[in-house]
Protein backbone atom coordinates (compact mmCIF):
# COMPACT_ATOMS: atom_id res chain seq x y z
CA UNK A 1 0.00 0.00 0.00
CA UNK A 2 1.21 3.48 -0.77
CA UNK A 3 -0.14 7.01 -0.87
CA UNK A 4 -1.76 8.93 2.00
CA UNK A 5 -4.46 6.33 2.67
CA UNK A 6 -1.95 3.50 2.65
CA UNK A 7 0.26 5.35 5.12
CA UNK A 8 -2.77 6.08 7.30
CA UNK A 9 -3.80 2.42 7.29
CA UNK A 10 -0.26 1.42 8.21
CA UNK A 11 -0.16 4.00 11.01
CA UNK A 12 -3.44 2.75 12.44
CA UNK A 13 -2.17 -0.84 12.42
CA UNK A 14 0.80 -0.13 14.65
CA UNK A 15 0.69 -1.96 17.93
CA UNK A 16 2.50 -1.06 21.12
CA UNK A 17 2.77 -2.35 24.66
CA UNK A 18 -0.60 -1.68 26.32
CA UNK A 19 0.99 -0.29 29.49
CA UNK A 20 0.06 3.39 28.91
CA UNK A 21 -3.60 2.70 28.17
CA UNK A 22 -3.70 0.15 31.01
CA UNK A 23 -2.60 2.88 33.40
CA UNK A 24 -5.37 5.11 32.04
CA UNK A 25 -7.78 2.20 32.55
CA UNK A 26 -6.78 1.73 36.19
CA UNK A 27 -7.06 5.46 36.89
CA UNK A 28 -10.46 5.81 35.20
CA UNK A 29 -11.76 2.70 36.99
CA UNK A 30 -10.85 4.21 40.35
CA UNK A 31 -12.34 7.58 39.35
CA UNK A 32 -15.71 6.11 38.28
CA UNK A 33 -16.00 3.82 41.31
CA UNK A 34 -14.94 6.62 43.63
CA UNK A 35 -17.33 9.10 42.04
CA UNK A 36 -20.40 6.90 42.41
CA UNK A 37 -19.38 5.82 45.91
CA UNK A 38 -18.87 9.44 46.98
CA UNK A 39 -22.23 10.45 45.58
CA UNK A 40 -23.85 7.60 47.47
CA UNK A 41 -22.03 8.25 50.75
CA UNK A 42 -22.81 11.98 50.67
CA UNK A 43 -26.52 11.33 50.30
CA UNK A 44 -26.70 13.10 46.95
CA UNK A 45 -27.34 10.01 44.82
CA UNK A 46 -31.12 9.82 45.44
CA UNK A 47 -31.45 13.60 45.10
CA UNK A 48 -29.92 13.71 41.62
CA UNK A 49 -30.62 10.29 40.12
CA UNK A 50 -34.07 9.38 41.48
CA UNK A 51 -37.32 10.69 40.09
CA UNK A 52 -39.07 13.39 42.12
CA UNK A 53 -41.79 10.93 43.14
CA UNK A 54 -39.15 8.69 44.71
CA UNK A 55 -37.00 11.12 46.66
CA UNK A 56 -35.31 13.04 43.86
CA UNK A 57 -35.46 16.75 43.18
CA UNK A 58 -36.51 16.63 39.54
CA UNK A 59 -38.96 14.73 37.37
CA UNK A 60 -36.80 12.22 35.48
CA UNK A 61 -37.94 10.02 32.62
CA UNK A 62 -35.33 7.40 33.49
CA UNK A 63 -33.52 7.43 30.16
CA UNK A 64 -32.45 3.90 29.27
CA UNK A 65 -33.53 2.73 32.71
CA UNK A 66 -37.19 3.41 31.92
CA UNK A 67 -37.17 0.00 30.23
CA UNK A 68 -36.29 -1.51 33.61
CA UNK A 69 -38.76 0.53 35.64
CA UNK A 70 -37.37 4.09 35.51
CA UNK A 71 -35.41 6.25 37.94
CA UNK A 72 -36.71 4.45 41.00
CA UNK A 73 -34.70 3.11 43.95
CA UNK A 74 -35.17 -0.53 42.94
CA UNK A 75 -33.47 0.16 39.63
CA UNK A 76 -31.02 3.01 40.22
CA UNK A 77 -29.36 1.60 43.34
CA UNK A 78 -28.61 -1.84 41.83
CA UNK A 79 -27.41 -0.10 38.66
CA UNK A 80 -25.07 2.12 40.67
CA UNK A 81 -23.74 -0.94 42.55
CA UNK A 82 -23.23 -2.79 39.27
CA UNK A 83 -21.37 0.21 37.84
CA UNK A 84 -19.05 0.35 40.85
CA UNK A 85 -18.42 -3.39 40.61
CA UNK A 86 -17.73 -3.10 36.89
CA UNK A 87 -15.32 -0.24 37.58
CA UNK A 88 -13.60 -2.41 40.19
CA UNK A 89 -13.34 -5.24 37.68
CA UNK A 90 -11.96 -2.75 35.19
CA UNK A 91 -9.24 -1.73 37.64
CA UNK A 92 -8.29 -5.40 37.96
CA UNK A 93 -8.26 -5.77 34.19
CA UNK A 94 -10.95 -8.45 34.06
CA UNK A 95 -11.27 -8.48 30.27
CA UNK A 96 -12.53 -5.82 27.89
CA UNK A 97 -16.09 -6.53 29.04
CA UNK A 98 -15.44 -4.92 32.41
CA UNK A 99 -14.52 -1.68 30.64
CA UNK A 100 -17.53 -1.91 28.35
CA UNK A 101 -19.80 -2.54 31.35
CA UNK A 102 -18.32 0.47 33.17
CA UNK A 103 -18.82 2.65 30.10
CA UNK A 104 -22.44 1.50 29.82
CA UNK A 105 -23.11 1.78 33.53
CA UNK A 106 -21.63 5.23 33.83
CA UNK A 107 -23.27 6.96 30.90
CA UNK A 108 -26.66 5.50 31.79
CA UNK A 109 -26.34 7.02 35.27
CA UNK A 110 -24.94 10.32 33.99
CA UNK A 111 -27.76 10.60 31.44
CA UNK A 112 -30.44 10.27 34.10
CA UNK A 113 -30.34 13.94 35.00
CA UNK A 114 -28.93 16.34 32.45
CA UNK A 115 -29.14 19.23 34.90
CA UNK A 116 -26.93 17.50 37.48
CA UNK A 117 -23.80 16.83 35.54
CA UNK A 118 -20.68 18.37 34.23
CA UNK A 119 -18.12 18.10 31.49
CA UNK A 120 -16.50 15.21 33.35
CA UNK A 121 -19.48 13.05 32.37
CA UNK A 122 -18.66 13.48 28.70
CA UNK A 123 -14.93 13.19 29.28
CA UNK A 124 -15.25 9.96 31.27
CA UNK A 125 -17.75 8.45 28.82
CA UNK A 126 -15.48 9.29 25.88
CA UNK A 127 -12.41 7.91 27.64
CA UNK A 128 -14.24 4.73 28.63
CA UNK A 129 -15.33 4.23 25.04
CA UNK A 130 -11.76 4.58 23.79
CA UNK A 131 -10.52 2.24 26.52
CA UNK A 132 -13.14 -0.29 25.41
CA UNK A 133 -11.66 -0.15 21.91
CA UNK A 134 -8.09 -0.53 23.15
CA UNK A 135 -6.08 -3.40 24.53
CA UNK A 136 -5.94 -1.71 27.93
CA UNK A 137 -7.21 -4.86 29.65
CA UNK A 138 -4.12 -6.80 28.54
CA UNK A 139 -1.69 -5.18 30.97
CA UNK A 140 -1.77 -4.62 34.73
CA UNK A 141 -4.29 -7.41 34.90
CA UNK A 142 -4.86 -10.29 37.26
CA UNK A 143 -5.57 -12.48 34.24
CA UNK A 144 -3.05 -13.91 31.80
CA UNK A 145 -3.92 -12.50 28.40
CA UNK A 146 -2.40 -14.06 25.31
CA UNK A 147 -1.31 -10.63 24.08
CA UNK A 148 -0.02 -7.57 25.90
CA UNK A 149 -0.33 -5.07 23.06
CA UNK A 150 -2.82 -2.43 22.02
CA UNK A 151 -3.35 -0.40 18.87
CA UNK A 152 -1.21 2.71 19.31
CA UNK A 153 -3.79 4.84 17.46
CA UNK A 154 -6.25 4.49 20.36
CA UNK A 155 -3.74 6.04 22.73
CA UNK A 156 -3.27 8.86 20.24
CA UNK A 157 -7.03 9.34 20.08
CA UNK A 158 -6.91 9.83 23.85
CA UNK A 159 -4.27 12.52 23.43
CA UNK A 160 -6.46 14.02 20.70
CA UNK A 161 -9.46 13.92 23.05
CA UNK A 162 -7.51 15.83 25.67
CA UNK A 163 -6.38 18.47 23.22
CA UNK A 164 -9.82 18.77 21.62
CA UNK A 165 -11.38 19.40 25.01
CA UNK A 166 -8.89 22.09 25.98
CA UNK A 167 -8.93 23.87 22.63
CA UNK A 168 -12.71 23.79 22.25
CA UNK A 169 -13.04 25.12 25.78
CA UNK A 170 -10.74 28.04 25.01
CA UNK A 171 -12.71 28.95 21.88
CA UNK A 172 -15.82 29.25 24.03
CA UNK A 173 -14.22 31.37 26.74
CA UNK A 174 -15.20 34.56 24.93
CA UNK A 175 -16.16 36.58 27.99
CA UNK A 176 -14.42 39.94 28.24
CA UNK A 177 -13.08 38.66 31.56
CA UNK A 178 -11.22 35.76 29.90
CA UNK A 179 -9.81 36.95 26.61
CA UNK A 180 -6.31 38.49 26.33
CA UNK A 181 -7.81 41.86 25.33
CA UNK A 182 -10.13 41.87 28.36
CA UNK A 183 -9.63 42.64 32.04
CA UNK A 184 -8.38 39.11 32.98
CA UNK A 185 -10.78 38.97 35.93
CA UNK A 186 -12.46 35.66 35.02
CA UNK A 187 -10.88 33.57 37.76
CA UNK A 188 -11.49 36.25 40.38
CA UNK A 189 -15.22 36.10 39.60
CA UNK A 190 -15.33 32.31 39.26
CA UNK A 191 -13.60 31.82 42.59
CA UNK A 192 -16.19 34.08 44.26
CA UNK A 193 -19.10 32.06 42.92
CA UNK A 194 -20.78 30.05 45.70
CA UNK A 195 -21.69 27.31 43.24
CA UNK A 196 -18.12 26.25 42.56
CA UNK A 197 -15.93 27.54 45.38
CA UNK A 198 -14.85 25.17 48.14
CA UNK A 199 -14.75 27.97 50.70
CA UNK A 200 -15.45 31.72 50.48
CA UNK A 201 -12.54 33.33 48.63
CA UNK A 202 -12.83 37.07 49.31
CA UNK A 203 -9.56 36.77 51.25
CA UNK A 204 -7.87 36.64 47.85
CA UNK A 205 -8.50 40.36 47.29
CA UNK A 206 -4.97 41.54 48.17
CA UNK A 207 -3.61 38.95 45.73
CA UNK A 208 -6.12 39.55 42.94
CA UNK A 209 -3.16 40.08 40.59
CA UNK A 210 -2.45 36.35 40.97
CA UNK A 211 -5.92 35.47 39.70
CA UNK A 212 -5.29 37.74 36.69
CA UNK A 213 -2.09 35.87 35.89
CA UNK A 214 -3.82 32.52 36.42
CA UNK A 215 -6.62 33.63 34.09
CA UNK A 216 -4.16 34.38 31.34
CA UNK A 217 -2.13 31.22 31.88
CA UNK A 218 -5.30 29.09 31.80
CA UNK A 219 -6.65 30.72 28.62
CA UNK A 220 -3.35 30.59 26.77
CA UNK A 221 -2.68 27.03 27.89
CA UNK A 222 -6.02 25.88 26.52
CA UNK A 223 -5.79 27.99 23.37
CA UNK A 224 -2.34 26.65 22.49
CA UNK A 225 -3.17 23.08 23.52
CA UNK A 226 -2.89 21.75 19.92
CA UNK A 227 0.84 22.25 20.50
CA UNK A 228 0.59 19.44 23.03
CA UNK A 229 -0.44 16.99 20.32
CA UNK A 230 2.40 18.24 18.14
CA UNK A 231 4.89 18.06 21.02
CA UNK A 232 3.79 14.53 21.92
CA UNK A 233 4.18 13.45 18.30
CA UNK A 234 7.59 15.09 18.02
CA UNK A 235 8.63 13.33 21.21
CA UNK A 236 7.39 10.04 19.82
CA UNK A 237 9.35 10.57 16.59
CA UNK A 238 12.36 12.30 18.12
CA UNK A 239 14.85 10.20 16.17
CA UNK A 240 13.67 11.84 12.96
CA UNK A 241 15.30 15.02 11.80
CA UNK A 242 13.93 18.53 11.39
CA UNK A 243 14.58 21.88 13.02
CA UNK A 244 11.11 22.25 14.58
CA UNK A 245 11.18 18.74 16.03
CA UNK A 246 14.57 19.29 17.59
CA UNK A 247 13.42 22.61 19.09
CA UNK A 248 10.38 20.93 20.65
CA UNK A 249 12.52 18.13 22.05
CA UNK A 250 15.34 20.33 23.31
CA UNK A 251 13.45 20.94 26.57
CA UNK A 252 10.71 18.31 26.13
CA UNK A 253 7.91 20.76 25.26
CA UNK A 254 5.36 18.04 25.93
CA UNK A 255 6.45 17.65 29.57
CA UNK A 256 6.50 21.44 30.02
CA UNK A 257 2.97 21.82 28.64
CA UNK A 258 1.70 18.97 30.79
CA UNK A 259 3.38 20.50 33.84
CA UNK A 260 1.47 23.76 33.24
CA UNK A 261 -1.76 21.80 32.84
CA UNK A 262 -1.05 19.78 35.96
CA UNK A 263 -0.52 22.97 37.93
CA UNK A 264 -3.79 24.36 36.59
CA UNK A 265 -5.71 21.27 37.69
CA UNK A 266 -4.08 21.26 41.12
CA UNK A 267 -5.23 24.88 41.49
CA UNK A 268 -8.75 23.95 40.40
CA UNK A 269 -8.91 21.03 42.84
CA UNK A 270 -7.58 23.13 45.70
CA UNK A 271 -10.10 25.94 45.28
CA UNK A 272 -13.15 24.58 43.50
CA UNK A 273 -15.55 21.64 43.61
CA UNK A 274 -15.92 20.48 40.03
CA UNK A 275 -16.44 16.78 40.62
CA UNK A 276 -14.16 14.35 38.88
CA UNK A 277 -13.18 16.76 36.14
CA UNK A 278 -9.55 17.31 37.08
CA UNK A 279 -8.91 13.65 37.86
CA UNK A 280 -10.58 12.53 34.62
CA UNK A 281 -8.45 15.01 32.70
CA UNK A 282 -5.23 14.06 34.44
CA UNK A 283 -5.96 10.39 33.68
CA UNK A 284 -5.60 11.31 30.01
CA UNK A 285 -2.21 12.91 30.72
CA UNK A 286 -1.01 9.34 31.28
CA UNK A 287 -1.69 8.58 27.61
CA UNK A 288 0.71 11.35 26.57
CA UNK A 289 3.64 9.18 27.61
CA UNK A 290 4.68 6.10 25.65
CA UNK A 291 4.73 2.63 27.19
CA UNK A 292 8.52 2.69 27.04
CA UNK A 293 8.61 5.89 29.08
CA UNK A 294 6.25 4.40 31.66
CA UNK A 295 8.34 1.23 31.85
CA UNK A 296 11.45 3.27 32.38
CA UNK A 297 9.91 5.30 35.19
CA UNK A 298 7.83 2.59 36.89
CA UNK A 299 9.37 -0.75 36.07
CA UNK A 300 12.54 -0.89 38.11
CA UNK A 301 11.07 0.62 41.26
CA UNK A 302 7.97 -1.52 41.13
CA UNK A 303 10.05 -4.65 40.63
CA UNK A 304 12.23 -3.95 43.62
CA UNK A 305 9.30 -3.24 45.92
CA UNK A 306 7.37 -6.30 44.97
CA UNK A 307 10.08 -8.87 44.33
CA UNK A 308 9.08 -10.90 47.37
CA UNK A 309 5.50 -11.13 46.20
CA UNK A 310 6.20 -12.12 42.63
CA UNK A 311 5.04 -15.68 43.05
CA UNK A 312 1.65 -14.46 44.21
CA UNK A 313 1.03 -11.29 42.21
CA UNK A 314 0.79 -10.97 38.48
CA UNK A 315 0.80 -7.22 37.97
CA UNK A 316 4.43 -6.49 38.64
CA UNK A 317 5.90 -9.55 36.91
CA UNK A 318 3.81 -8.55 33.93
CA UNK A 319 5.40 -5.12 34.14
CA UNK A 320 8.85 -6.63 34.39
CA UNK A 321 8.32 -9.12 31.63
CA UNK A 322 7.71 -6.38 29.13
CA UNK A 323 10.52 -4.19 30.40
CA UNK A 324 12.92 -6.09 28.19
CA UNK A 325 10.80 -5.76 25.10
CA UNK A 326 11.96 -3.47 22.31
CA UNK B 1 -3.43 -14.85 16.83
CA UNK B 2 -5.02 -15.48 13.47
CA UNK B 3 -4.16 -13.57 10.31
CA UNK B 4 -6.42 -10.58 9.81
CA UNK B 5 -8.51 -10.44 6.67
CA UNK B 6 -7.14 -7.76 4.31
CA UNK B 7 -10.23 -5.58 4.79
CA UNK B 8 -9.82 -5.23 8.56
CA UNK B 9 -6.88 -2.76 8.51
CA UNK B 10 -8.87 -0.48 6.21
CA UNK B 11 -11.92 -0.67 8.45
CA UNK B 12 -9.81 0.14 11.51
CA UNK B 13 -8.21 3.09 9.73
CA UNK B 14 -11.61 4.34 8.57
CA UNK B 15 -13.04 4.00 12.08
CA UNK B 16 -10.15 5.93 13.63
CA UNK B 17 -10.51 8.70 11.04
CA UNK B 18 -14.26 8.80 11.53
CA UNK B 19 -13.94 9.07 15.31
CA UNK B 20 -11.30 11.78 15.06
CA UNK B 21 -13.38 13.84 12.64
CA UNK B 22 -16.53 13.40 14.73
CA UNK B 23 -14.63 14.49 17.81
CA UNK B 24 -13.17 17.60 16.19
CA UNK B 25 -16.34 18.74 14.38
CA UNK B 26 -18.58 18.18 17.39
CA UNK B 27 -16.16 20.18 19.53
CA UNK B 28 -16.77 23.32 17.48
CA UNK B 29 -18.57 25.81 19.72
CA UNK B 30 -22.27 25.10 20.03
CA UNK B 31 -24.17 28.31 20.72
CA UNK B 32 -27.65 26.75 20.79
CA UNK B 33 -27.74 26.47 24.58
CA UNK B 34 -27.17 30.20 24.92
CA UNK B 35 -29.61 31.28 22.22
CA UNK B 36 -32.38 32.34 24.57
CA UNK B 37 -33.46 35.97 24.63
CA UNK B 38 -34.54 35.57 28.24
CA UNK B 39 -31.07 34.42 29.28
CA UNK B 40 -29.50 37.33 27.39
CA UNK B 41 -31.34 39.74 29.68
CA UNK B 42 -29.58 38.39 32.78
CA UNK B 43 -27.30 40.98 34.44
CA UNK B 44 -24.16 38.93 33.87
CA UNK B 45 -24.88 38.54 30.15
CA UNK B 46 -25.86 42.19 29.79
CA UNK B 47 -22.62 43.21 31.48
CA UNK B 48 -20.68 41.16 28.91
CA UNK B 49 -22.53 42.89 26.07
CA UNK B 50 -21.80 46.26 27.64
CA UNK B 51 -18.09 45.46 27.94
CA UNK B 52 -17.81 44.33 24.33
CA UNK B 53 -19.96 47.20 23.01
CA UNK B 54 -17.65 49.67 24.74
CA UNK B 55 -14.59 47.82 23.45
CA UNK B 56 -15.86 47.78 19.87
CA UNK B 57 -17.44 51.24 19.95
CA UNK B 58 -20.97 50.16 19.00
CA UNK B 59 -24.33 50.51 20.70
CA UNK B 60 -25.18 47.57 22.93
CA UNK B 61 -28.54 46.73 21.23
CA UNK B 62 -26.85 46.78 17.82
CA UNK B 63 -24.10 44.44 19.01
CA UNK B 64 -26.70 42.15 20.59
CA UNK B 65 -28.66 41.87 17.33
CA UNK B 66 -25.51 41.23 15.29
CA UNK B 67 -24.40 38.54 17.72
CA UNK B 68 -27.83 36.93 17.62
CA UNK B 69 -27.71 36.79 13.82
CA UNK B 70 -24.13 35.46 13.83
CA UNK B 71 -24.84 32.81 16.46
CA UNK B 72 -27.96 31.66 14.63
CA UNK B 73 -26.10 31.38 11.33
CA UNK B 74 -23.15 29.66 12.98
CA UNK B 75 -25.44 27.09 14.54
CA UNK B 76 -27.07 26.30 11.22
CA UNK B 77 -23.68 25.79 9.58
CA UNK B 78 -22.46 23.70 12.50
CA UNK B 79 -25.57 21.52 12.44
CA UNK B 80 -24.91 20.75 8.77
CA UNK B 81 -21.27 19.95 9.51
CA UNK B 82 -21.93 17.50 12.33
CA UNK B 83 -25.13 15.96 10.92
CA UNK B 84 -23.32 12.86 9.54
CA UNK B 85 -21.67 12.24 12.91
CA UNK B 86 -24.60 12.92 15.22
CA UNK B 87 -25.97 9.40 15.31
CA UNK B 88 -22.53 7.89 15.86
CA UNK B 89 -21.65 10.29 18.68
CA UNK B 90 -24.95 9.63 20.35
CA UNK B 91 -24.47 5.88 20.05
CA UNK B 92 -20.98 5.80 21.54
CA UNK B 93 -21.67 8.62 24.02
CA UNK B 94 -18.69 10.67 22.92
CA UNK B 95 -20.33 14.05 22.44
CA UNK B 96 -17.96 16.99 22.75
CA UNK B 97 -19.62 19.86 24.53
CA UNK B 98 -16.86 21.73 26.30
CA UNK B 99 -18.63 24.83 27.54
CA UNK B 100 -16.69 25.26 30.73
CA UNK B 101 -16.87 28.60 32.53
CA UNK B 102 -17.42 30.40 29.23
CA UNK B 103 -18.34 33.56 31.12
CA UNK B 104 -17.97 34.03 34.86
CA UNK B 105 -21.20 34.81 36.68
CA UNK B 106 -20.65 38.32 38.03
CA UNK B 107 -23.98 38.43 39.87
CA UNK B 108 -24.04 34.95 41.39
CA UNK B 109 -26.81 33.58 43.55
CA UNK B 110 -26.58 31.76 46.85
CA UNK B 111 -29.24 29.20 47.80
CA UNK B 112 -30.88 29.48 51.19
CA UNK B 113 -33.36 26.99 52.66
CA UNK B 114 -35.42 27.93 55.73
CA UNK B 115 -38.17 26.37 57.80
CA UNK B 116 -41.01 28.08 59.60
CA UNK B 117 -40.75 28.18 63.38
CA UNK B 118 -43.69 27.67 65.74
CA UNK B 119 -44.09 31.44 66.16
CA UNK B 120 -44.29 32.04 62.42
CA UNK B 121 -40.70 33.19 62.03
CA UNK B 122 -38.00 31.59 59.90
CA UNK B 123 -34.89 29.70 60.82
CA UNK B 124 -32.18 29.02 58.28
CA UNK B 125 -31.36 25.38 57.61
CA UNK B 126 -28.93 25.65 54.75
CA UNK B 127 -27.07 28.38 52.97
CA UNK B 128 -24.47 27.70 50.32
CA UNK B 129 -20.90 27.82 51.66
CA UNK B 130 -22.13 28.96 55.07
CA UNK B 131 -20.42 26.89 57.81
CA UNK B 132 -23.22 27.65 60.30
CA UNK B 133 -26.20 26.45 58.25
CA UNK B 134 -25.28 23.01 57.05
CA UNK B 135 -28.47 20.97 56.70
CA UNK B 136 -27.65 18.20 54.17
CA UNK B 137 -24.49 20.14 53.28
CA UNK B 138 -22.53 17.02 52.34
CA UNK B 139 -25.12 16.10 49.72
CA UNK B 140 -25.69 19.67 48.53
CA UNK B 141 -21.92 20.19 48.34
CA UNK B 142 -21.37 17.50 45.70
CA UNK B 143 -20.71 18.77 42.21
CA UNK B 144 -23.86 17.24 40.76
CA UNK B 145 -26.06 19.03 43.32
CA UNK B 146 -24.13 22.26 42.80
CA UNK B 147 -24.78 21.99 39.06
CA UNK B 148 -28.51 21.63 39.72
CA UNK B 149 -28.64 24.49 42.19
CA UNK B 150 -26.69 26.71 39.78
CA UNK B 151 -29.34 26.16 37.11
CA UNK B 152 -32.24 26.76 39.52
CA UNK B 153 -31.21 30.38 39.93
CA UNK B 154 -31.73 31.10 36.22
CA UNK B 155 -35.21 32.15 34.98
CA UNK B 156 -35.14 29.57 32.20
CA UNK B 157 -35.09 26.77 34.79
CA UNK B 158 -38.22 27.97 36.60
CA UNK B 159 -40.03 24.62 36.52
CA UNK B 160 -36.95 22.73 37.77
CA UNK B 161 -36.58 25.27 40.56
CA UNK B 162 -40.18 24.82 41.70
CA UNK B 163 -39.82 21.02 41.68
CA UNK B 164 -36.46 21.28 43.41
CA UNK B 165 -37.77 23.40 46.25
CA UNK B 166 -40.74 21.05 46.57
CA UNK B 167 -38.26 18.17 46.90
CA UNK B 168 -36.20 20.00 49.53
CA UNK B 169 -39.39 20.72 51.50
CA UNK B 170 -40.44 17.06 51.29
CA UNK B 171 -37.03 16.08 52.68
CA UNK B 172 -37.48 18.49 55.58
CA UNK B 173 -41.09 17.55 56.30
CA UNK B 174 -39.95 13.95 56.73
CA UNK B 175 -37.64 14.90 59.59
CA UNK B 176 -39.30 17.91 61.20
CA UNK B 177 -42.75 19.12 62.33
CA UNK B 178 -42.35 22.45 60.58
CA UNK B 179 -45.40 23.72 58.72
CA UNK B 180 -43.57 25.35 55.82
CA UNK B 181 -40.24 25.52 54.02
CA UNK B 182 -38.95 28.52 52.14
CA UNK B 183 -36.27 28.41 49.45
CA UNK B 184 -34.73 31.48 47.85
CA UNK B 185 -31.55 32.90 46.39
CA UNK B 186 -29.49 35.84 47.55
CA UNK B 187 -28.24 37.54 44.42
CA UNK B 188 -25.51 40.15 44.60
CA UNK B 189 -22.84 41.44 42.27
CA UNK B 190 -19.41 40.04 43.07
CA UNK B 191 -17.33 42.83 44.58
CA UNK B 192 -14.14 43.82 42.84
CA UNK B 193 -10.90 43.28 44.78
CA UNK B 194 -10.86 47.04 45.46
CA UNK B 195 -14.37 46.96 46.89
CA UNK B 196 -13.42 44.05 49.15
CA UNK B 197 -10.40 45.94 50.44
CA UNK B 198 -12.31 49.15 51.19
CA UNK B 199 -15.32 47.27 52.56
CA UNK B 200 -17.88 48.61 50.09
CA UNK B 201 -19.72 45.41 49.13
CA UNK B 202 -22.39 45.81 46.44
CA UNK B 203 -26.02 45.55 47.55
CA UNK B 204 -27.93 42.34 46.91
CA UNK B 205 -31.51 41.12 46.92
CA UNK B 206 -33.54 37.99 47.50
CA UNK B 207 -34.86 36.42 44.31
CA UNK B 208 -36.92 33.44 43.19
CA UNK B 209 -38.56 32.84 46.55
CA UNK B 210 -40.60 29.64 46.87
CA UNK B 211 -42.83 28.75 49.80
CA UNK B 212 -43.93 25.16 50.29
CA UNK B 213 -46.51 24.37 52.98
CA UNK B 214 -46.82 20.97 54.59
CA UNK B 215 -49.54 18.98 52.84
CA UNK B 216 -52.67 18.62 54.97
Amino acid sequence: MSGPWGRWVALCQREEDALSVALVRVAVGFIVAGHVAHLWASGALPLVWLDADHGGLRALDGGVLKHLGGAVPGVVYPWAIATMLAAGAMVLGLTRWATIATWLGFWVLADLNGQAGGSYDELLASTLFLLSCSGAHRRLTVLSPSSTTSLACVRWLMVGQLVTMYFSSSLQKVSAHWVPWGDHMALWYILQQPTWQRVPMLWLAPWAWATRIATQVSWWFEFTSPLLLLAAWFRHTRTRGGWLRSQFNRLDARALLLAVGFGMHVGIEATMEVGSFSLATLALYVACFSPAEWRASLGAGADARCAERRHRRRWVPALRATSTRP
Amino acid sequence: MGVRPPLVPHLVAAAVLWHALAMVFDATPDTSAGLRRQAWKEPTVQAEFDDYAAMLGVEEPVLEERLWAFATGWNEARSTLIAPFRRYLSLVHCSQSWQMFVAPHTTPSRLQVQEMTADGGWTTLFEERDPEHTWNASAFGTERMRASVFRWSWPSYESSWKRGCQGLATLRFAESDTSAVRCRFWQAATPSPGQVLDGSAPAGRWIREQLVRRPK
